[in-house]
């Protein structure tokens, strides 16, 4: 075996132990995607019962025990400022999430009655690039099925409730739209916005 | 002008009121959500501060005249602020989720300094803002004074039963338009769903008054040429707001029409007179304002502005229509769209 021999089978081998640990890697990708998307299926129906327990008690403290524990208070508060996200002062960051977290309490207790439901079951769930989706089937206290759709992101090696979407409407869209209009109006004054969420 | 040609002329009129009738249906179905459903509710009193929820006006009739002119006045505000729009690109998140295509990088910047590189105020494509807001006040006037005290009367001298019957006979005179619509985007299975529950609703259902095919399982879903040319391929194009319509887009526009040809009542009543030609359109326009009344009311009431969260609703919904609600995160927004701000999660 002469030089460029050794290292042609030094290469080949190299090559042929890559390959396998690439053949590995992309066999177990699946399953690794498989696996989370498990995960937030289970935790989607974790939260789901959450929801039908706290609409149950119809109280605000309830609704925002279940927040502070599985939604992504800070994302969606930001999230909900649009454009103006780069202009909230660092300063007034906590009052804003706590505000935002009482608001969406708030609008959740006051729907109680509408969200007493009987189960939610949870019908598949797929990746997309900076979330989770996870669609759900939530049977109301009349009977009727409502689809739910969940948009999860990971938080902590766990998962935490991004956004909801209710017959093909999402929330936390929605808001952003109100909070916009919010700031819009004031030519983007936060205390403006503060005092719409302190209402 | 001759006897044949004022024919022409009042048979086009009639065409052309008729096109608009389904249209204003269709988007006030989507605005509303018709039939009293979770998502519309929730979201009219999610504009809400949320702490509590405010009483719905059952009426429709009882809010102050000033609030609609206060309405037309902020239209005329926003108007002014968007006097002076400004072009910015906006950096498309690198490897995120597909921006949808009627996301628009227009912005429109308000006066302000202080908020003057906005990069954009809302992910609907809407050039037309300012003319929209001023024909969304006129259609907010011809709902006070048109639709919702036919909307009242229909309401307090129709029983609730009777009213269900007749949106079920309204709904199932559209069936043929889902079914053209059901083939022309590639669907037999669904174009057989609706054929049979055509057929049995008609029959067994009592000329449809009576939703029979429903309790066998088989649902109703409507279908429209905007829906179709959707699943074609087309985007929305730019937002529109339509007078006696409401909010529509280009591409939904031109759909509503295609669909009156669709529609074999549009051939059946030809040689009739206007009023009969016009009365299935009439009685669909009535029978969903009627629905979506105090949806529409409670959002009216709770939205820091109206103007956008109708177009917000009316956009995302027709997205989950056309993805006949199975894909509803069709619309998903980037989370943290590159660029605008370091981390988005602090904690």
């Amino acid at each position: 075996m002469g030089y460029d021999d050794g290292i042609r089978t030094r290469m080949t081998r190299r090559h042929l132990i890559a390959g396998a640990a690439a053949a590995t890697f992309m066999s177990l990708a699946p399953v690794g995607a498989a696996m989370a998307a498990t995960a937030a299926e289970s935790y989607v129906e974790r939260v789901g019962q959450g929801v039908i327990k706290a609409a149950n008690a119809g109280s605000v403290s309830s609704f925002r025990a279940l927040l502070r524990a599985n939604a992504d208070i800070p994302t969606i508060a930001i999230f909900s400022l649009g454009p103006y996200r780069s202009k909230l002062p660092a300063s007034r960051r906590s009052e804003y999430y706590r505000l935002v977290e009482n608001y969406i309490s708030g609008v959740f207790a006051a729907h109680s009655r509408e969200l007493k439901g009987e189960d939610l079951k949870v019908t598949g769930s797929r990746k997309v690039s900076d979330s989770v989706i996870v669609t759900s089937a939530f049977k109301a206290a009349d009977g009727r099925n409502v689809p739910v759709v969940w948009r999860l992101v990971k938080r902590g090696g766990g998962f935490k409730v991004f956004d909801v979407n209710v017959q093909g409407i999402w929330l936390a869209t929605t808001q952003k739209t109100n909070f916009i209009s919010v700031l819009k109006k004031s030519n983007g004054d936060f205390n403006a916005l503060m005092a719409y969420l302190r209402k | 002008m001759t006897e044949a040609g004022a024919g022409g002329a009042r048979k086009t009129a009639v065409r052309l009121i008729a096109a608009v009738a389904m249209a204003a249906s269709a988007a006030m179905a989507c605005a509303g959500t018709a039939g009293a459903e979770t998502s519309t509710n929730f979201i009219s009193r999610q504009s809400y501060n949320g702490t509590v929820a405010r009483p719905v006006h059952t009426d429709g009739i009882q809010r102050p005249a000033s609030s609609f002119w206060r309405l037309i006045r902020s239209a005329g505000d926003k108007k002014a602020d968007d006097s002076k729009p400004q072009e910015v690109v906006v950096s498309p998140a690198a490897g995120k989720i597909p921006v949808p295509a009627k996301t628009s990088t227009r912005a429109l910047a308000t006066s302000d300094q202080a908020v003057a590189d906005v990069p954009q105020t809302s992910g609907v494509d809407d050039p037309l803002e300012p003319f929209n807001r001023v024909l969304f006040g006129v259609n907010e006037a011809i709902d006070l004074v048109v639709l919702r005290p036919v909307s009242f009367v229909y309401r307090t001298i129709v029983p609730t039963p009777m009213r269900q019957g007749i949106a079920n006979m309204v709904a199932n005179a559209y069936a043929p338009v889902t079914f053209a619509n059901d083939l022309l985007q590639g669907d037999p299975e669904a174009a057989k769903v609706t054929l049979v529950r055509f057929m049995v609703n008609s029959t067994a259902g009592f000329a449809g008054m009576v939703d029979a095919a429903a309790a066998a399982g088989l649902n109703r879903r409507d279908e429209d040429f905007g829906q179709t040319m959707a699943v074609w391929g087309a985007g929305p194009g730019p937002y529109l707001v339509v007078p006696v319509v409401g909010p529509t887009t280009v591409r939904d526009g031109v759909g509503r029409i295609v669909d009156i040809a669709f529609n074999p009542l549009t051939w059946i009543l030809w040689y009739q007179p206007a009023e009969v030609q016009l009365a299935p359109y009439m009685a669909r326009v009535v029978t969903t304002h009627e629905s979506v009344m105090d949806d529409l009311q409670a959002l009216r009431e709770t939205s820091p502005d109206f103007y956008a969260s109708l177009r917000d609703i009316y956009m995302q919904k027709r997205e989950a229509d056309i993805a006949n609600g199975v894909a509803a995160e069709g619309v998903l927004e980037p989370i943290n769209p590159a660029g605008t701000l370091e981390p988005i999660n602090p904690q």
